[in-house]
C-alpha cells in the first residue's frame, strides 16, 4: 500500500514551487541559535523560516518544499536524528539537503547523522563562512545568485 | 433508514488478543513488557498505568526499550509520577548516546517537579558538558521558582560556552530583563566567542528592557 | 462593548515574553493585530491572579501552577461549539482521509467491517451529527459501506443533551437551509430537533480521554476527531490523551485536531500527513518507515 498517493507532486498545491530557490528551515530549540544561523543564511540571500522543535519541523516539511534544512540534534519532543529519518521518509523530504548542527564532536555522532540521511554535519555554533558556503553548495547557489540580504543582522 | 449503524462496542476489561487484563496476576502483566511485539508491549505499558508495583519495572524499561512508540508510552506514564524513584532511575540516561532517549528522559524530568528540583543542583555540577546542556533543556520546562536562580548561576559560572549560551537564552525567555551583570560576566568569561557575544547582545538589546 | 477606559497596554517586552511563551507552549500565534485582544485578556488574568505587576504574573504563569496556563489559554481561545464548525476538516475526511481508509481496507481484506469514526469530546453533539450529515450528503460510498459513529464526552449532562438532539439558532448558524429541512424538525420556539434516524445512528458514550481504562474499550477506529480539547489541559494529561488516542486507532488511522492545535506540543507518536484540506495525524502502519 503506497503511503505517497496524497503527496502526489502532480496535484496542485501552493507549496510545491520550492526546490533550490525555496526557503531554508532552521530548526533548533534555542531562539538565539536560530537567530544566529538564520542571520548568516539571510545575509547570503536565503529566505529563512524557523521551527523550535523537531516535530514542528516535520509538520512544516510535510506541507512545504524547502531548499535546505539546518537541524539541531537536542530538541524537545523529537530529536534531530529522528527528524532527519522522518523527513527522508516523506516525498517532499526525500532529497532535500540537510545540514545537521550539533555540539557533539564524536565521530560516532556524525556517523549517525549520515546514517539517517543528513548531507553534512557541522559543530555548533556553525562558523559563519562554513555554514554559508555549505548552504550555497548544497542548494546549488552561487555567490552571484544571492539577492539582497535579509533583514536580520549585517554580519559578513 | 439511515445507512449509519450504531457501533457494537462492548465495555469489556482489556482482556482479549492483548493477553492479560487488569485483573490478571502482576507477573503475567509484567511479562508483556518484554513481549516480542512492540504493540503488545505498548499496550502492556498502558495497562500497567494504575499499578503502583509496576513502577520500578517501567522505570527500568525506559533505557532498554528499542521501540520509540513504546518508549514514549513509558515516558508519558512516568511523567505523571513526581517520585524520586523516577528521577533517580532516569537521570543517568541524560548521558546516553541515543539522542531520542536523552530528550525523552529530559521531557519526563521537566514534569516530575518536586523530585527533579531536589536533584538539579547536583546535575548543574556534572562534568559532562552534554549532560549540563540537557539539564538546561529540563529547566526550560520545569515549573519551579528556583529555575531563574539556577539559570543565572550557569550564566555566571558555567565553563562551557554552549551551556552558557543555552542558559542565557532560557533566562531571556523567563524574565523581562536578564541580569546585566550576569550577562557581562558571561561575555568576560568567553571574550573571543562570537556566538556568546551575539547571544549577550541580543539579550541586552530587546525592546524596553529595564536596567537592573 | 465595554466603554470604560481601555486596559493599560502591555509593554513591548512583556507582550513579547508572553507571546513567545504561549507559542512555545501551545503553538498559538498572535499577530500585532491581536494586540488589544491579548492585552485585555492578560489584564483580566492578572487581576484575577491578584497582581498589577506583569513580572509577578508571568513568573507564576511560567514557573507556578499549570492551571494558570490553562486559564490563560481558555481566555485566549474561542470555545464555542456549533454545527459544521471548522468544516474544512469534514471536507478532508470525505475527500482525502476516507479514500485512504478505503484503500487500506481493501489491502487488508477488512471490507465487511464498518468504517469507525470517533468524535471526542462530542459535547452537545454538534460535531458527530455534523459528521453524519456530511457523510450522508457527500460521501459517494455511504450507501454501500456501513459507518459507525461513536461520540464520547466525560460530561453526562452534555451527553444527555446530545441524545435529545435539540438545538437553537446559535448552534445552527452555519447550517444551510436545505440541510436544516432535511435533517431537523421544528421543536418549539426557534429550536430544531435532529431527526430520529440520525439521533439513533450516533452512539453517545461517557468517555474520559485521559483515563486509559475508560478508553480501552474503544479500539480500531479509522478516524478520530479530537478538536479543541487537548489545548486546554496540562502537559502530562495531554500526553496521556495522545497515547489513548493512538491506542483507539487502528494502525493507519487518522486523528484530526483543532485548527490551532498541533501534535508538536504534545507527542511525537503520530506521523503528520498533509492533505489539501490540512494536516491529519496518522498512527503509523506496522513497519512503516518514519
Amino acid at each position: 500500500m503506497t503511503q505517497d498517493t496524497v503527496n502526489d507532486p502532480t496535484q496542485p498545491g501552493p507549496d510545491r514551487s520550492g526546490g533550490p530557490d525555496g526557503p531554508v528551515l532552521v530548526v533548533d530549540d534555542s531562539a538565539s541559535v536560530r537567530a544566529y544561523h538564520s542571520s548568516i543564511l539571510a545575509d547570503a540571500g536565503f529566505t529563512v523560516q524557523e521551527a523550535g522543535n523537531g516535530y514542528e519541523a516535520l509538520e512544516r516539511v510535510v506541507v512545504q518544499r524547502f531548499a535546505l534544512l539546518v537541524v539541531d540534534v537536542n530538541m524537545p519532543v523529537m530529536d534531530g536524528y529522528t527528524l532527519v529519518g522522518a523527513v527522508r521518509g516523506q516525498t517532499l523530504g526525500a532529497d532535500v539537503p540537510i545540514i545537521m548542527i550539533s555540539t557533539e564532536r564524536e565521530a560516532a555522532d556524525s556517523a549517525e547523522a549520515y546514517r539517517r540521511g543528513a548531507n553534512v554535519y557541522l559543530v555548533k555554533p556553525a562558523e559563519p563562512d562554513q555554514l554559508r558556503l555549505t548552504a550555497m553548495l548544497l542548494t546549488g547557489r552561487t555567490a552571484g545568485h544571492a539577492g539582497t540580504a535579509g533583514a536580520a543582522g549585517g554580519r559578513s | 433508514m439511515s445507512p449509519l449503524r450504531k457501533s457494537e462496542v462492548d465495555e469489556v476489561d482489556g482482556a482479549g488478543p492483548d493477553g492479560p487484563g487488569r485483573d490478571q496476576p502482576l507477573p503475567d502483566r509484567l511479562a508483556r513488557l518484554v513481549d516480542g511485539d512492540p504493540d503488545r508491549r505498548r499496550r502492556a505499558v498502558l495497562a500497567l498505568s494504575d499499578e503502583p508495583a509496576a513502577l520500578p519495572h517501567l522505570i527500568a524499561r525506559v533505557g532498554l526499550e528499542p521501540d520509540p512508540a513504546v518508549r514514549e508510552a513509558l515516558c508519558a506514564h512516568l511523567a505523571g509520577h513526581d517520585d524520586p524513584a523516577v528521577v533517580d532511575g532516569l537521570a543517568g540516561l541524560l548521558a546516553s548516546d541515543d539522542a531520542g532517549l536523552r530528550i525523552a528522559v529530559a521531557g519526563v524530568l521537566q514534569q516530575t517537579r518536586t523530585a527533579t528540583q531536589a536533584r538539579v543542583p547536583g546535575w548543574l555540577a556534572d562534568p559532562d558538558r552534554d549532560v549540563r546542556l540537557l539539564v538546561v533543556m529540563v529547566l526550560a520546562g520545569l515549573r519551579s521558582p528556583q529555575v531563574e536562580g539556577w539559570l543565572t548561576d550557569l550564566v555566571e559560572h558555567d565553563p562551557d560556552p554552549n551551556v552558557t549560551a543555552a542558559a542565557i537564552d532560557e533566562l531571556a525567555g523567563l524574565v523581562r530583563a536578564p541580569c546585566r551583570a550576569a550577562l557581562r560576566s558571561a561575555r568576560a568569561r568567553f571574550p573571543d566567542d562570537p556566538f556568546i557575544d551575539f547571544v549577550v547582545t541580543r539579550a541586552m538589546a530587546a525592546p524596553d528592557r529595564e536596567r537592573r | 462593548m465595554n466603554t470604560r477606559s481601555a486596559a493599560p497596554a502591555l509593554r513591548e517586552a512583556d507582550f513579547t515574553l508572553l507571546r513567545d511563551y504561549v507559542y512555545r507552549r501551545t503553538g498559538i500565534r498572535f499577530s500585532e493585530s491581536k494586540r488589544y485582544f491579548v492585552d485585555k485578556r492578560v489584564h483580566a488574568m492578572m487581576t484575577a491572579f491578584g497582581t498589577t505587576d506583569f513580572a509577578t504574573y508571568f513568573s507564576a504563569l511560567r514557573l507556578g501552577d499549570e492551571s494558570l496556563v490553562q486559564k490563560l489559554v481558555n481566555e485566549l481561545t474561542v470555545n464555542e461549539t456549533y454545527f459544521l464548525r471548522e468544516d474544512y476538516q469534514f471536507d478532508g475526511l470525505i475527500r482525502s482521509v476516507l479514500p485512504r481508509v478505503m484503500a487500506d481496507r481493501k489491502a487488508t481484506g477488512r471490507t465487511s467491517e464498518p468504517v469507525r469514526i470517533l468524535s471526542l469530546p462530542s459535547s452537545t453533539g454538534e460535531e458527530p451529527y455534523s459528521i453524519a450529515i456530511r457523510l450522508l450528503e457527500e460521501w459517494p460510498l455511504i450507501d454501500r459501506v456501513d459507518v459507525s459513529i461513536v461520540a464520547g464526552d466525560i460530561d453526562t449532562r452534555v451527553l444527555a443533551a446530545a441524545r435529545a438532539g435539540v438545538y437553537g439558532a446559535r448552534s445552527l448558524q452555519r447550517m444551510p437551509e436545505a440541510l436544516l429541512r432535511r435533517y431537523f424538525e421544528p421543536a418549539g420556539c426557534d429550536a430544531h430537533r435532529i431527526i430520529d434516524d440520525l439521533r439513533d445512528a450516533v452512539d453517545f458514550r461517557k468517555i474520559n480521554i485521559y483515563d486509559a481504562a475508560s478508553m480501552q474499550a474503544y479500539r480500531e477506529f479509522d478516524v478520530i476527531f479530537c478538536r479543541n480539547l487537548l489545548i486546554y489541559f496540562d502537559e502530562v494529561s495531554c500526553r496521556s490523551a495522545a497515547e489513548n488516542l493512538f491506542s483507539a486507532l487502528r494502525p493507519g488511522g487518522f486523528v484530526f485536531l483543532g485548527h490551532s492545535e498541533s501534535m508538536s506540543r504534545i507527542s511525537p507518536i503520530f506521523t503528520p500527513q498533509r492533505f489539501p484540506e490540512g494536516i491529519a495525524y496518522q498512527r503509523p502502519m506496522p513497519g512503516a518507515r518514519r
